[in-house]
C-alpha cells in the first residue's frame, strides 16, 4: 500500500516539474511588472523620504535630500530639502509638469525633457511605478549574474514619460527588480541602473537605484529610499498654484 | 530690461546708502527708492498682534520646530565706464566704473504658519568706506480651511509666464534680468484664495491704509485674479484696480506642444500708467532742481510672447519679443538725447552744474524697458555641475544691444557664480549712452 503511495506521489511529482515552465511562462509580463513594482511602491498612495548621493569617478560629489509625494493617476510632488535647492518643488500631473522656484513666488510650466535637467533628474526621483507609466513584453529569459532572470521590454505609454523604453531585468522567481537601461526618446542609452533588495518592516523592498549616467560618463547617482509610508496629502497640493504657498510642509 | 544704471546722485527720494550704491543691474526692484523698509510697513501696524493670533492658534496643538534657512554670500562686481556717453561727464556722480564688494547674509524661517525672511549686507565701493544696511523682505501668516486659503502680511507676489518682461507681475513688478538671483522684497497684502484641482481664484488687496497718491509699487490696490489648467496649457487671467492707475485687465498663458518645447504669452491692457516724465523747458539750459517726477496717466498695452526648447542634451534656447506701451517714446527720446546735447554745450555754465544735470538725465535710463519693442535670445546649458549661459537683448528701434556671458558652479552645497554683461550697438543706442559699458562680476553663495 505504501508502495502505491509512493509512486503516485512521485508521478505526481513529475508531473509538477514538468508543469513548472508552463506556469512560469504562463505569467504574462504585465503580471510579472506589477510584481516588480510592488518592491517598490509599497502604497498607492505613499511619502517617501529620498536620499541621492552623486558620485564622480567613484567620490562622493554632492548629496541631496528629497520629499516625494506620490498618489495614484500618476500625479506626484517632489519637494527638495537640502539648502543647495531648499524651496524648489516639481509638481508631475500625468502629463503636465510644474517647477517653483522659491525666488519667483510662480509655478513654472516645464517640459517633459526639463525632468531630465539638474544633479538628480526629477523624472528619476518621482517614478515610483512602471506599470502605469509603461506596457511591457516579455523579451526572453537571462542570466543575471548567478541568478535566473526575466528581460522585460518595457514601452511608455505616455510621450511624457521620463523614458521612452526602459529595459528591465527582474528575478525569474520573485520579480525583484535587479538592473535595468534607460532610453530617451531618441533611442539613446541615457542611463543603466542597478537595485538593490532588502527586508524592511517584514517585507522586500527596493532600498537603493544607483544609475550610471551613460551621456555624462563617471558619473553615478545612487538614490537611497530611506523611509516609505502611506500618505494622503491635501488634495489643494497638487494644485501648482498652491504650491507658491508656505503652507505645503509634508 | 534693467537699465544699468542707477544715478546715485540724482535719485528722486534718499534711498538707503548701501543698497543704493549697490550697481543697479544687480538690484532687485524692491531697492527702487518707492519701497522703502518703513513706509511699505506703515499700514500693517495690526500685523503683529494678527501674526500673533495666528501663531497662538496653531500653539494649542503640538508645536512644531521651526523651519530655518539661508545663505551667505560675497561678491564682487568690476565696472568699465563708458567714456562715449554723453553722460560721461557725470560719471564721478553716477558711480560710473565704480567696482564694489558686498557681504550678505540672508534669513529664512517659519513657525506655525508665519514666515519671515530678511538680509543684512556690507558694501564697501570705491572710494568709499563700508556702508551696512539690513531689510525685511517678508513677514506674514497663511492659514486656510478646506480649499479656502488667507494670506496677511508682506509677502513677494511674482506673477506671469515671461522670463525678460512680464505684464502681468502687477504687485510685485519685479526688475527682471538681474546679473544675479535677488531675495525680493514683498509688499503688503491681505489675499484670499480658493484653490480647485486645476483652478484657483483669488482677491488681492495691496497697499490698505497707504495715501491715495502712492503709485508704482506702493500703490492702494485690488487684484482679482483666475488660473485654470486645461491640458497642456496654463491661463491666467487678472482684473486690477489702482487708486492712481485705475482699471486694468491682463491674460496669460503657457501650453507645451511637445516633449521639448513650451510657448507662453501674455498681454494687460490699462487705463493709466505710472510713468517717469522729465518736466524741463526748452528754453531754460540748465535747472537748479531735479526735472523728474512720476506722471499717472494715458492708457497702455503690454504684450510678450515666448517660446522655450529644450532637448535631451539638457540645453535650453529661449527666445522672447515684447512691446511696452509705458516705455518712452521715440519722440522722447529724441527729446532727451537733444536735451543731453544742450547741457553739453552749455559751456558758460560751471562744469558741476553740467554734471550735476547730466546725472538727473540720466533717470532716463533707470526703466524697465527703454525702448518700447524689445527682443531676448538666451542659449543655457543645466547639466548639473557646470551652467554656462548667453544672453543677448535687442532693441530693435536704436540697434542697441546688451550681451551677457555668465557660469555657475554648483557644488554640494558651495555655488560660484561669474559672468560679464556688455553693452553694444551705435552710438545713438540708449544701451550705449549708459554710465557703464561693461559689468564683470563673481559671487560665492553659501547656502544652509
Amino acid at each position: 500500500m505504501s508502495e502505491r503511495l509512493d509512486l503516485v506521489r512521485l508521478a505526481l511529482g513529475a508531473c509538477a516539474l514538468l508543469m513548472t515552465p508552463f506556469a512560469q511562462a504562463a505569467e504574462s509580463a504585465e503580471s510579472l511588472l506589477k510584481r516588480a513594482d510592488a518592491y517598490r511602491l509599497a502604497a498607492d498612495s505613499v511619502k517617501v523620504e529620498t536620499r541621492i548621493e552623486v558620485l564622480k569617478n567613484g567620490q562622493l560629489d554632492k548629496e541631496r535630500r528629497y520629499t516625494v509625494m506620490a498618489r495614484p493617476g500618476r500625479e506626484s510632488l517632489v519637494l527638495m530639502r537640502s539648502p543647495a535647492e531648499k524651496g524648489q518643488k516639481v509638481l508631475m500631473k500625468g502629463d503636465d509638469f510644474w517647477m517653483i522656484m522659491p525666488t519667483s513666488q510662480r509655478p513654472i510650466r516645464i517640459t517633459p525633457t526639463q525632468k531630465l535637467l539638474g544633479d538628480a533628474a526629477a523624472g528619476d526621483v518621482a517614478t515610483l511605478s512602471w506599470s502605469t507609466d509603461y506596457s511591457a513584453t516579455l523579451a526572453g529569459e537571462d542570466k543575471c549574474g548567478d541568478l535566473a532572470c526575466q528581460h522585460l521590454s518595457l514601452k511608455a505609454r505616455y510621450p511624457s514619460t521620463t523614458y521612452a523604453r526602459i529595459e528591465l531585468w527582474v528575478d525569474a522567481k520573485s520579480a525583484q527588480p535587479l538592473r535595468a537601461e534607460l532610453y530617451v526618446a531618441s533611442e539613446k542609452l541615457a542611463k543603466r541602473a542597478e537595485y538593490t533588495t532588502k527586508k524592511v518592516d517584514g517585507a522586500m523592498r527596493v532600498v537603493s537605484m544607483a544609475i550610471d549616467d551613460e551621456i555624462a560618463t563617471g558619473r553615478r547617482t545612487v538614490l537611497h529610499y530611506e523611509s516609505t509610508a502611506p500618505a494622503q496629502p491635501p488634495e489643494e497640493w497638487f494644485n501648482p498654484m498652491f504650491l507658491t504657498r508656505n503652507e505645503v510642509q509634508p | 530690461m534693467k537699465a544699468g544704471v542707477t544715478p546715485t546722485s540724482a535719485r528722486r527720494r534718499p534711498a538707503r546708502r548701501a543698497f543704493a550704491r549697490l550697481p543697479s543691474s544687480l538690484l532687485p526692484s524692491s531697492l527702487l527708492p518707492s519701497s522703502l523698509l518703513p513706509s511699505s510697513l506703515l499700514p500693517f501696524s495690526l500685523l503683529p498682534s494678527l501674526l500673533l493670533a495666528g501663531v497662538a492658534g496653531q500653539a494649542s496643538a503640538a508645536l512644531p520646530m521651526p523651519e530655518i534657512s539661508g545663505s551667505v554670500r560675497a561678491l564682487a562686481d568690476l565696472r568699465t565706464a563708458n567714456r562715449d556717453s554723453p553722460l560721461a561727464p557725470a560719471g564721478a556722480l553716477l558711480g560710473a566704473g565704480r567696482d564694489c564688494g558686498v557681504g550678505e547674509l540672508r534669513l529664512r524661517g517659519s513657525l506655525a504658519g508665519v514666515t519671515a525672511a530678511g538680509q543684512a549686507l556690507a558694501q564697501s565701493c570705491d572710494p568709499g568706506g563700508v556702508d551696512r544696511d539690513g531689510r525685511l523682505d517678508e513677514l506674514f501668516w497663511e492659514g486656510g480651511k478646506g480649499a479656502w486659503h488667507v494670506t496677511l502680511g508682506k509677502k513677494v507676489l511674482a506673477w506671469d509666464v515671461g522670463y525678460g518682461f512680464r505684464p502681468l507681475d502687477v504687485i510685485q513688478k519685479e526688475l527682471r534680468r538681474a546679473l544675479i538671483d535677488q531675495q525680493l522684497e514683498g509688499v503688503p497684502v491681505a489675499m484670499l484664495e480658493h484653490f480647485g484641482a486645476s483652478t484657483s481664484t483669488g482677491l488681492v488687496l495691496t497697499n490698505i491704509g497707504r495715501s491715495d497718491t502712492d503709485t508704482g509699487r506702493d500703490e492702494q490696490a485690488a487684484v482679482v485674479r483666475g488660473y485654470g489648467q486645461w491640458g497642456s496649457v496654463d491661463a491666467y487671467g487678472l482684473a486690477r484696480w489702482g487708486m492712481q492707475e485705475r482699471a486694468s485687465l491682463g491674460a496669460a498663458a503657457a501650453w507645451v506642444p511637445t516633449n521639448a518645447l513650451e510657448v507662453h504669452a501674455s498681454a494687460r491692457w490699462g487705463q493709466r500708467a505710472t510713468r517717469l516724465v522729465s518736466t524741463w523747458t526748452q528754453n531754460l539750459p540748465l535747472v537748479q532742481d531735479d526735472p523728474w517726477s512720476d506722471a499717472v496717466g494715458g492708457a497702455f498695452w503690454q504684450a510678450l510672447a515666448g517660446t522655450q526648447w529644450t532637448g535631451e542634451n539638457k540645453v535650453s534656447v529661449l527666445g522672447e519679443i515684447w512691446y511696452d506701451g509705458t516705455a518712452p517714446s521715440d519722440s522722447d527720446w529724441d527729446a532727451w538725447q537733444a536735451r543731453n546735447a544742450s547741457i553739453q554745450q552749455f559751456v558758460f555754465a560751471p562744469q558741476q552744474a553740467r554734471a550735476g544735470n547730466l546725472a538727473w538725465q540720466a533717470q532716463g535710463l533707470s526703466r524697465q524697458n527703454l525702448r518700447r519693442v524689445s527682443m531676448l535670445g538666451r542659449v543655457a546649458y543645466t547639466g548639473g555641475t557646470w551652467q554656462p549661459a548667453l544672453d543677448a537683448l535687442y532693441n530693435p528701434a536704436d540697434g542697441g544691444s546688451t550681451l551677457t556671458a555668465s557660469l555657475g558652479w554648483q557644488g554640494d552645497q558651495l555655488r560660484i557664480d561669474a559672468g560679464l554683461r556688455g553693452y553694444f550697438g551705435p552710438h545713438s543706442a540708449l544701451l550705449r549712452q549708459l554710465p557703464d559699458r561693461a559689468i564683470a562680476y563673481a559671487a560665492v553663495t553659501l547656502p544652509f
